[in-house]
């Protein structure tokens, strides 16, 4: 059996360990809170609805009524729509251009215990689709006698659009200034695309100024980090 | 799809299909019978998402009160289960976000081990740590698929993601839990050698 599909079938075990009823009065109550509610029916389902009916009774100049009125109410949301508030438009994608990013990060939380250091951080960037919240876990390990750390994990930042995960790479400087870098890989709407990520901390405060590119298609392979000096 | 010992007696695919249709349309029995036999399943992800008693019950009510709301919106009956479980791991997505300043507390409280059952606690609680490390959007894919059994597509359909992004979820949770659980036999190691 491999590391992996060890951990994989530790993972299983543990996840089947665990409650698989409900209970009881959560179930009742929520069934109770739906008796006075309506139910929410879609837009297309209401405007459907007077159609089926008058397909039923055949009449030709109700149809056409209802027709009319559902255009109508179509024009009004084509042209309201455009001043409602409403969603942000996801951030497109330019799949020739490589786009310089710069930006902030301000930390979320922040523990270190025993070598790992969780972080979350929200990203001020420049460009819409490297800001957001992002978390990392990473390893910190020191190197013996010239006082730098250096550490490994992995990153997420997400927003509302998509996702960029990945593997960092950093060192922590003796003056407390640190760098870390790593190629993360585009999820939903930023699929097909990576980004080179890379924070820098000052020694003092604890803002990190943020640069970094957008790169159409994979990261470039990197050499494992074990083997790194 | 491993269910078995999932509360709820199973609904034949027929069954489940007319009730959900008769819900649909604002049927209250047929919506009591499709949550009295699938609520053990949904109770089962919210709770090992948000590994908490009392949030998996919030989590929980709040999935059935919006599957009431919103199931005539739901245009094919044999999408019902995905369907719900989406819903469940939203909720579950908003509880978590709610109680975020408090952080997401272990149940399983080890209570005093005899000899034979201090490695296994010790396993479960390693894996504990681990799994509390990780968003409950990783968490969540973790439980749909080494949980429910559901295949990378099944996830993807369920959460409604790419899946490209299930498996990117998947492995950095499995490589984070990997980390933490080498970290710790690590202090354990270093512990045992200094006594």
């Amino acid at each position: 059996m491999t590391r992996d599909q060890d951990l994989e079938r530790r993972v299983a075990d543990w996840l089947s360990d665990g409650p698989v009823t409900a209970p009881t009065e959560v179930v009742d109550e929520a069934i109770e809170r739906t008796g006075g509610r309506r139910q929410r029916h879609p837009l297309w389902g209401r405007l459907l609805e007077p159609l089926d009916r008058v397909r039923a009774d055949d009449n030709a100049r109700v149809v056409l009524l209802v027709v009319a009125l559902a255009l109508a109410m179509l024009a009004v949301l084509a042209i309201a729509f455009p001043f409602a508030g409403g969603a942000r438009p996801a951030p497109e994608m330019d799949p020739t251009s490589v786009l310089e990013i710069t930006g902030t990060t301000e930390v979320i939380s922040e523990s270190e215990v025993d070598g790992v250091l969780e972080r979350a951080v929200r990203v001020l960037a420049s460009d819409l689709r490297a800001s957001g919240e992002a978390r990392q876990i990473v390893h910190i390990e020191e190197a013996p006698g010239v006082g730098l750390q250096r550490s490994t994990g992995v990153m997420s930042l997400e927003n509302e659009w998509g996702a960029w995960e990945g593997v960092v790479h950093g060192v922590r400087y003796p003056d407390g200034s640190e760098l870390e870098y790593g190629w993360l890989v585009g999820q939903d709407t930023y699929e097909g695309f990576s980004y080179f990520h890379s924070t820098r901390g000052h020694p003092t405060g604890t803002e990190r100024t943020v640069e970094g590119a957008i790169w159409p298609g994979e990261p470039p392979s990197m050499p494992d980090p074990s083997l790194l000096p | 799809m491993p269910q078995t010992g999932i509360e709820g007696e199973p609904l034949m695919q027929m069954e489940m299909r007319e009730l959900v249709d008769s819900a649909r349309h604002g049927d209250r029995e047929a919506f009591e019978a499709l949550v009295r036999a699938g609520s053990g399943r949904l109770y089962a992800i919210a709770y090992r998402i948000l590994r908490d008693a009392d949030l998996a019950n919030d989590a929980l009510q709040e999935a059935l009160v919006k599957i009431w709301n919103d199931l005539p919106a739901l245009r094919d009956p044999d999408r019902y289960d995905p369907w719900t479980y989406r819903i469940t791991c939203r909720a579950c997505y908003r509880v978590a976000k709610h109680e975020r300043r408090t952080s997401l507390a272990p149940l399983f409280e080890p209570s005093a081990p005899g000899p034979s059952l201090e490695s296994e606690v010790a396993d479960h609680d390693e894996m504990e740590r681990g799994f509390q490390r990780l968003s409950p959007e990783h968490r969540a894919v973790l439980v749909l698929h080494y949980y429910l059994g559901l295949t990378i597509g099944e996830v993807a359909e369920a959460l409604r993601i790419a899946p490209g992004t299930v498996g990117s979820r998947l492995h950095y949770a499995m490589r984070s839990l990997r980390a933490s659980l080498e970290s710790e036999a690590r202090i354990t190691e270093t512990m045992e050698r200094s006594l």
